[in-house]
């Protein structure tokens, strides 16, 4: 797994994954597979997907945060974000993610 | 007059190249950073768009980026000559989406109509689409 794209972390029972600075088009694609098989091993009763870093966020990104959320559905377990900063928040924000998903607001 | 004008490849590798640098041509005109980063954003929207939906992602195919500073204003408009919009009302409403099976939720639009202060959209079937784009910088 190529941890220059994807960091994560257990604690507890939440599985804390960092998700890169620039969460787009070209990120998404291959972090779907990676975070995928992740989700699949196990292991966990949480995810929380940790945008701190990013400060790029395009349509593609919301498609795979929201993918990824349908599928924790499916296996009933729950989602949280920590936030990125307020410019690159405004698209989960007019996107409704935050209708559905709950912040986290502590950093890893 | 202020203008630029840039042809690249329909690879999505040039997604993150067009919008910086048409981020930073708008920054001559020191609006605010998140100003800048609306402007990146919908950039980016419309270039995949035509990438994806456009062309099918033959990255063989040429986009044309049109950005134009007057009257402390940016007009940026991003043109492919691909399939075209059927449809461009329905196209253009939130969470519409030809592709659901890519995880495409059809926000696109919706982004590019909230961070701008206009967005315009032409096509034709078979001949491509148009989107043109103005958000005031001052
Ligand atoms: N350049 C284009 N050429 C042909 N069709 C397009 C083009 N741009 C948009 N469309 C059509 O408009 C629809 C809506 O676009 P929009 O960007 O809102 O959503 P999406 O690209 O499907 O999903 P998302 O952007 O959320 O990943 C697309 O599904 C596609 O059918
Ligand atoms: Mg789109």
């Amino acid at each position: 797994m190529g941890l220059a794209i994807m960091k994560f972390e257990l604690r507890g029972n939440a599985l804390y994954i960092k998700l890169p600075e620039e969460l787009d088009h070209v990120s998404a694609i291959p972090l779907r597979k990676r975070v995928d098989k992740l989700l699949s091993l196990g292991g966990y009763e949480s995810v929380v997907f940790d945008l701190t870093h990013t400060t790029f966020i395009d349509s593609t990104g919301i498609g795979f945060i929201l993918g990824r959320y349908k599928l924790l559905q499916s296996l009933n377990k729950q989602l949280y974000i920590m936030p990125p900063d307020d410019k690159t928040d405004k698209v989960l924000k007019l996107c409704g993610i935050y209708t559905i998903i709950s912040k986290l607001n502590e950093v890893i | 007059m202020d203008q630029l004008t840039l042809i690249v490849k329909s690879m999505p590798e040039n997604e993150s190249l067009v919008r910086s640098l048409i981020g930073a041509y708008a920054a001559r005109k020191n609006p605010n950073i998140e100003v800048i980063n609306d402007i990146k954003t919908a950039v980016s929207e419309a270039l995949s768009n035509s990438i994806i939906h456009g062309y099918s992602d033959d990255a063989t195919k040429d986009i044309h980026i049109d950005a134009e500073l007057a009257d402390d204003a940016l007009t940026v408009s991003i043109r492919d000559f691909g399939v075209g919009i059927a449809d461009i009302k329905k196209a253009t409403s939130g969470f519409f989406t030809t592709k659901p099976e890519l995880e495409h939720s059809g926000l696109g639009f919706t982004i590019m109509q909230a961070f701008m202060d206009s967005v315009d959209v032409n096509s034709k079937i078979n001949e491509g689409t148009t989107i043109t784009m103005k958000k005031r910088l001052v």
